[in-house]
């Protein structure tokens, strides 16, 4: 008996390999047979808490990256909308300045993208993206959908300078579109129109557009609106008139440059 | 007592290499804590329990992935059996000779797991090995380095610092 206890304390390691060999090659030997899917049915049960926390652990782990590539997807998609943005405002404003150019008696007028901007007190202008290679001459009208921008001032190559209304040595000769009263308009800190008789009706809210004389500006082009007019005394000859500009010269990004009036195309065509 | 002990790390060991060692792979490789806890239960109890803990081990494994239902209970037991069995002879007990024993024992583990996976395409078997056993079997024996630099008794820890 001693005998048999000796050898099966011996042995139990080989009994147990052996057991172990022959299921694990009784399992392996089932194939993808239906004992085979029953017993891990089987076996998935027993073990379906620790699986749970496997699975949980997995989770944690996939919550955290999936946090991270969200965070990730969050911020190209913000900076891809702010772009969309961009493009609808841009197709807004080119939309705006189409309608312009069909309505506009002005057929031939050039496109171009503003470049820089350098507003200051003395000199006002801003450089457009097009130039004597684009048949651009000096003087010619800057517009957008808004109202009158300024003449081209100084055309190079590829570039122009474009001399703002906004500075002081550009005088737009304009009138009051309801009664056709005519002035000057004039910057000296703010929009003036000059050289309105006092006597002259001009109310607060009146549009000022250009008045073609001087052939400098086309007729009919937004300038601005009256914003302020002061009180004036008996013995002032004049009105002092202020102006709210219809342009926003703070935001200029595509502007039209008047290069033909219509009329002068059908001159030349005759 | 024991046994629970030995099954809560065992547990813990399927556990993390399902989910946190995910961590520390280097490309598709990453440290077979499974093998590295067989190790040490085989270094401490023999080769009957270890064969048992191996097959136990396997199994769970086996049933947790979508394998061969047996595959990883077969190649843990023999190789518990193995690592018990060396235990009596060839054990020693510096550092490196354990981190030898843990680097073959996983690539005998891995020779037998991709033979049988793959049979009877040997040379698909044996990229697999080249390409995934051997580079696990260095990280599992670096890793198992460090465990048992960090495991090593007082005693010995002791006469570390007295020596000069």
């Amino acid at each position: 008996m001693a005998r048999f206890t000796f050898w099966t304390d011996k042995s139990r390691q080989y009994i147990v390999l052996g057991c172990a060999f022959i299921i694990s090659t009784v399992l392996l030997s089932m194939g993808s047979s239906q004992k085979l899917f029953l017993m891990k049915g089987l076996t998935i049960t027993v073990l379906a808490p620790v699986q749970r926390g496997i699975s949980l652990a997995n989770q944690f782990w996939d919550v955290h990256t999936q946090n991270r590539r969200l965070k990730r997807l969050i911020t190209e998609l913000s900076l891809e909308n702010q772009l969309l943005r961009e493009a609808q405002l841009q197709n807004k404003r080119l939309r705006q300045l189409l309608d312009f150019r069909e309505r506009k008696e002005w057929t031939s007028m050039l496109l171009t993208e503003v470049i820089t901007m350098e507003p200051s007190r003395e000199m006002n202008t801003i450089t457009i993206g097009s130039g004597r290679l684009q048949q651009i001459e000096q003087y010619m009208p800057v517009v957008t959908a808004q109202g009158l921008v300024g003449r081209v001032s100084m055309p190079s190559e590829n570039t122009s300078l474009v001399q703002l209304i906004k500075d002081r040595n550009c005088p737009v000769p304009a009138m009051i579109r309801r009664n056709r009263v005519s002035g000057i308009l004039v910057y000296d800190n703010d929009f003036y129109l000059k050289n309105v008789l006092s006597r002259m009706d001009v109310v607060e809210g009146d549009t000022v557009i250009s008045s073609g004389l001087g052939e400098q500006f086309p007729k009919g082009l937004l300038l601005g609106r009256v914003s302020k007019v002061y009180e004036r005394s008996e013995r002032q000859l004049f009105h002092k008139i202020e102006v709210e500009p219809a342009v926003d010269f703070n935001s200029l990004e595509e502007v039209f440059v008047i290069m033909k009036r219509s009329s002068e195309m059908r001159e030349e065509e005759r | 007592m024991k046994v629970l002990r030995y099954i809560l790390l065992a547990a813990g060991a399927l556990i993390l290499q399902g989910t946190l060692l995910k961590l520390v792979a280097v490309g598709q490789v990453k440290p077979d804590l499974v093998l590295l806890v067989l190790f040490y239960m085989a270094l401490l109890e023999g080769s009957f329990n270890a064969t048992i803990a191996g097959f136990c081990m396997g199994l769970a494994q086996d049933v947790y992935s979508a394998e061969l239902l047996g595959l990883n209970a077969l190649c843990k037991s023999l190789i518990g059996f193995g690592l018990g069995y060396c235990k009596r002879g060839v054990f020693v007990e510096t550092l490196v000779a354990r981190a030898l024993i843990l680097f073959g024992a996983v690539v005998a583990h891995d020779i037998l797991y991709f033979f049988i996976s793959f049979w009877p395409d040997v040379s698909e078997s044996l990229w697999q090995l080249v390409r995934y056993g051997l580079p696990t079997a260095f990280y599992t024996a670096l890793l198992g380095y460090v465990v048992f630099y960090l495991m090593r008794p007082k005693e010995q820890v002791q006469s570390e610092q007295e020596s000069p």
